[in-house]
């Protein structure tokens, strides 16, 4: 598996984390939630696009998420996405997880690097 | 691909309910409309800047499979466990719909051809082996291809991880469907068959071991009836490598050891009527003969006989397969089954009439020789009695 692809899976896998944690600024539609996630990783996190809307859809019928269709001044109708208090204590559940697990990944990797050093 | 056709592919992907995958196609486009508009903004051609907002997306089919199974992620598990049960029924019904399909293609034609070839060469069909060898290819191909499709769309039911539901499917297919050969369906067995049809299941396993959540092959019409086409020429080999010697027309066989020839007798040719018949399940024999003639026989007797033909003569087993006795009357009529051992055997048919001193006549013989019908039973009975 090339570095896109690796970079690929590991998006999946923390997708619904990303979308929440957009999300917690204020609603957005799907387009912006796609923009927002690669702008604040700076270009490291450029999912195919497509690829957010099955979690978009998962967490709404969590209920994590509300949505709702509204009609934009410019551009199409759009859906869009509003977190819920649901939806914050899942945030902040994958907040300490994923602490957790790159804290332990970063250990590894640090005693790795210090015995082989 | 443009937009619209991006949209048609995910939708053909997604099983919800109408008012669901509206509201998910809506979604895209609306996604669709903005990523090209700002790709417009930066300057792209409007081409470009569609063209692109496409790509972004990623693959169409993966993402109306993905939406479907976030659709069904809390989907409870007695309606997953449903689906799953209907879905099997009908992979099973489509593969044995397609398999018939693929008969109907190839064997017409590799018979033609084989049978050409096989009288070029003074050879007959092989068929019992040439037809079992097929079968099990054929049941094998079908469990494959169950194995190949049936994952997928009990993941895309269930929404859950991919690996999880082949897994818990190949184990499933497994135990059912070796339950259900083993135990449940009788079949006309031979060798071939009684080694072959156990394996299937394992291929069924193997297959959905590896198979991917979104194969890039589906097995479609096309798909068989090219199978179907490509089949010709090696079922056309099966049926020469399978064949056999051609038939005996020309052998001789010395009854003396049953008895005394009619016409050597008072019965003589002609005084006794003597009607067999023969096929599947039980056979008569009808006997008629005048009255004088039947005071003086005590019994009629059946035998069937195994025979094998060795150098143009007829050699018979070490004892008869079947016997079956009657008190001799004017109408008689003798009912008797002939077993149907594992390895099928050739008989001939001898009637038999006992005078009260003892001296046995050979009555009547049907010489057309008959092989015993396919052992009939489950696999269970075939390997470990009953």
């Amino acid at each position: 598996m090339g570095r896109d692809g690796i970079r690929s899976e590991l998006l999946r896998g923390a997708m619904t984390y990303l979308v929440l944690a957009v999300l917690r600024d204020g609603e957005q539609y799907g387009y912006q939630v796609a923009q927002h996630i690669a702008q604040r990783s700076a270009g490291a996190f450029v999912p195919s696009e497509g690829s957010l809307y099955p979690a978009l859809h998962r967490l709404e019928g969590e209920g994590a998420l509300e949505a709702a269709w509204r009609e934009g001044e410019r551009g199409p109708r759009r859906r869009w996405y509003r977190i819920t208090p649901k939806g914050l204590t899942r945030l902040t559940a994958l907040e300490v997880e994923w602490h957790a697990f790159s804290g332990a990944v970063a250990s590894v990797a640090r005693q790795g690097k210090a015995s082989g050093a | 691909m443009d937009r619209e056709g991006f949209l048609a592919r995910v939708a053909a992907r997604l099983d919800m309910p109408l008012a669901q995958a509206t509201n998910a196609l809506d979604g895209l486009r609306a996604h669709l409309e903005d990523a090209a508009a700002a790709g417009r903004e930066r300057g792209e051609s409007p081409a470009d800047a569609e063209r692109r907002a496409v790509e972004r997306m990623g693959d169409p089919d993966l993402l109306g499979r993905e939406l479907t199974r976030a659709h069904r992620a809390r989907r409870p598990l007695l309606a997953v466990i449903g689906g799953s049960v209907r879905a099997a029924a009908n992979e099973t019904a489509r593969a044995s719909m397609q398999g018939a399909i693929l008969i109907v293609v190839s064997v017409p034609l590799g018979l033609v051809i084989a049978g050409g070839a096989l009288h070029a060469v003074g050879r007959d069909y092989g068929s019992l082996l040439a037809g079992s060898v097929l079968s099990v290819l054929l049941t094998w191909l079908g469990f494959g291809v169950v194995g190949w499709t049936l994952p997928g769309r009990i993941t895309d039911l269930s929404g859950r991880d991919h690996d999880v539901v082949r897994r818990v499917v190949a184990l499933t297919g497994l135990v059912v469907s070796s339950l259900f050969l083993w135990l449940v369906v009788d079949f006309r067995l031979d060798d071939v068959l009684a080694v072959g049809l156990p394996l299937a299941p394992l291929a069924f396993v193997l297959v959905a071991l590896s198979v991917p959540v979104a194969p890039r092959f589906h097995v479609g019409m096309r798909e068989t009836l090219g199978l179907g086409v490509l089949l010709i020429l090696p079922l056309a080999v099966l049926g020469v490598l399978t064949a056999t010697p051609r038939g005996v027309d020309s052998w001789s066989a010395d009854l003396a050891s049953f008895g005394v020839p009619a016409e050597e007798t008072w019965l003589g040719n002609g005084t006794v009527r003597v009607d067999w018949e023969t096929g599947f399940g039980p056979e008569t024999v009808d006997i008629s003969m005048p009255a004088d003639a039947a005071e003086r026989l005590s019994t009629l007797e059946v035998e069937v006989w195994p025979v094998d033909i060795v150098d143009g003569v007829m050699r018979f087993g070490a004892a008869p397969l079947v016997t079956a006795v009657s008190s001799a009357g004017a109408e008689t009529t003798l009912r008797y089954v002939v077993p149907s051992p594992q390895r099928p055997l050739e008989t001939i048919r001898i009637l038999v009439g006992g005078e009260r001193d003892g001296t046995r006549i050979v009555i009547d013989q049907d010489l057309a020789r008959l092989q015993t019908q396919s052992w009939n039973g489950t696999l269970a009975r075939w390997w470990f009695g009953d």
